[in-house]
């Protein structure tokens, strides 16, 4: 995998080297563009993490009750249009997320290549359109909140595969169909044979979208690792089915959404349900959606989300495990809560954007809410708050 | 009720003063030579959010933009997206940063939009209606 991803930054690098930088017809052969967050948050709860992304173990809270990790980020992108037809985009991401260190990371590496005007496709390391909002949840400055909503949007890893988008035009509507194959690699997570449709329908202000995806998912991590090898070793055959069938490190996973947008100019609406099925696995079958509001008023824009998450589909080994380590994995797999969030933006300048948030979240009776890093002390069920400020730009 | 003279002035004045206000608009031009005739405002609206760049005759729009701050431009987004200069900015972020697409191409005036259409039967941009000639065609007028 590794080879591959430097086979294609070759092929860019090259590429780029050996057209000529210029102008050609008045339009600019390449284009460096870029987009950051400088961001704090505050978390009430100091018994354990809230995380930027679903791997990560460290964020604000117990670490740090205070903290920029959430949020903050850079990214430069370097765009080449070599022909009409053919053009190639490179982007890096120095962020906290995914590596736990602000070393930067490769984002997009692809190339796109326009068959006709209805049709296109790119090979290389693309965002894979799970959500509505997915292909740019890292760039602060598109949204109108600090960070797109955690209950749906808990990772930031990219997809390295091809995918096609084929657009439709019916009178005032336009139809996008986007299809993808690929595989998604990181250190604990990685998802094989990754294929999915992505349906957006755009309609005056209205935006209307579908997702399916499936493939083979793999959790890994040391802990993972060490309770399964026990248990699936252990001479109890009934214990070592259950454990079998929850084991992270090999299941299939489907990945639906559903979005719609609405936003005629002078306020928003915006809604989305999604569902990430890996069960039996200990990973459970997780619904999450929100629903979120604002108004534009100048150049102030506030407004109020409401986000809830269910995880279910997991089986309990109860009475058959006589260790309690696999129903306590599986109970610190429950991550039901909701959040209600008040947002402000303020554009204060053509690209930039200072954001004011705060979020009020509340753990399920029995639940550990998607945080990590638990320390003596903490109590599932709970609920905290989430201030953030962040200055969104771009350039 | 007979009109004086003077307040006959001031009516003919005002409606004078009204319409000339109302030539002042932002109008969606092409090249005189393109053989697309008009267009509707979700058309348009399509072409410059890159939603499509597809024209009713089949050929692909290539849509000319004005610079950032331009009176002209922030009026065109505003009656035909229905959106601020901000939103836009933020639009084209999203679209940018996922390698999707990229913000049309900017000239500096009208005058240089018209040159650009002048160069492309398939470009289409936005004067100000003052600024209509003979080498253009009004395709929609917001």
């Amino acid at each position: 995998m590794h080879q591959k991803k430097q086979w294609i930054a070759l092929a860019i690098s090259l590429a780029l080297s050996q057209a000529a930088w210029g102008q050609d017809g008045g339009e600019d052969r390449f284009k460096l563009s870029g987009f950051g967050t400088v961001g704090v948050a505050h978390s009430s709860e100091d018994k354990a993490d809230v995380t930027p992304d679903f791997q990560t173990d460290r964020g604000v809270g117990a670490t740090s009750a205070t903290s920029g990790r959430l949020d903050s980020r850079i990214g430069v992108q370097l765009n080449a249009n070599f022909t009409d037809k053919f053009s190639g985009v490179l982007q890096a991401v120095s962020e906290y997320a995914v590596t736990k260190s602000y070393s930067p990371t490769i984002s997009l590496a692809h190339v796109k290549y326009r068959f006709s005007p209805a049709f296109s496709a790119r090979l290389g390391r693309i965002t894979a359109p799970l959500y509505m909002l997915s292909e740019y949840q890292r760039v602060g400055y598109a949204m109108p909140w600090a960070r797109p909503p955690q209950e749906v949007y808990n990772y930031l890893l990219p997809m390295d595969g091809v995918e096609g988008v084929y657009n439709i035009n019916a009178g005032d509507t336009v139809i996008g169909i986007q299809g993808f194959y690929g595989r998604i690699d990181s250190e604990r997570a990685s998802v094989d044979a990754m294929r999915g449709v992505a349906v957006q329908v755009d309609h005056g202000a209205s935006s209307f979208r579908i997702s399916h995806i499936v493939g083979r998912a793999h959790y890994v991590t040391d802990n993972i690792a060490a309770l399964f090898d026990t248990y699936r070793s252990l001479p109890i055959p009934a214990l070592v089915d259950v454990a079998t069938r929850l084991d992270p490190r090999t299941m299939d996973g489907s990945f639906s959404g559903v979005g719609y947008s609405y936003d005629p100019g002078n306020w928003f609406v915006r809604a989305e349900a999604i569902q990430a099925d890996y069960s039996p696995s200990i990973s459970g079958k997780t619904t999450s959606g929100y629903a979120s509001a604002g108004m534009r008023m100048g150049n102030l824009t506030p407004s109020f989300t409401f986000a809830h998450v269910d995880v279910r589909g997991q089986e309990m080994p109860g009475a058959l495990d006589p260790f309690g380590l696999l129903n306590a994995a599986v109970a610190g797999n429950n991550a039901d809560r909701h959040s209600f969030t008040a947002a402000l933006r303020w554009d204060v300048h053509d690209s930039i954007a200072i954001k004011l948030q705060a979020s009020h979240v509340k753990n399920h009776a029995g639940s550990v809410g998607g945080l990590d890093n638990l320390q003596p002390g903490f109590v599932p069920g709970r609920g905290y708050n989430l201030l953030s400020a962040s200055v969104d730009f771009v350039f | 009720m007979n009109i004086s003279f003077n307040k006959r002035a001031a009516l003919l004045a005002a409606l004078l003063a009204a319409s000339s206000f109302a030539q002042a608009g932002v109008v969606v031009v092409m090249s005189s030579k393109s053989d697309v005739d008009s267009l509707s405002k979700v058309q348009v609206s399509q072409i410059f959010l890159a939603k499509t760049d597809a024209l009713p005759n089949g050929r692909v729009a290539k849509p000319i933009d004005q610079a950032e701050g331009a009176a002209v431009r922030n009026e065109f987004y505003d009656k035909v997206a229905d959106k601020s200069s901000a939103q836009m900015k933020a639009y084209w972020s999203q679209l940018t940063f996922t390698g999707k697409a990229q913000p049309p191409r900017k000239v500096a005036s009208d005058a240089a939009v018209k040159a650009a259409l002048a160069e492309n039967p398939a470009a289409i941009s936005y004067i100000s209606d003052g600024a209509v000639d003979g080498s253009v065609k009004v395709v929609f007028r917001p």
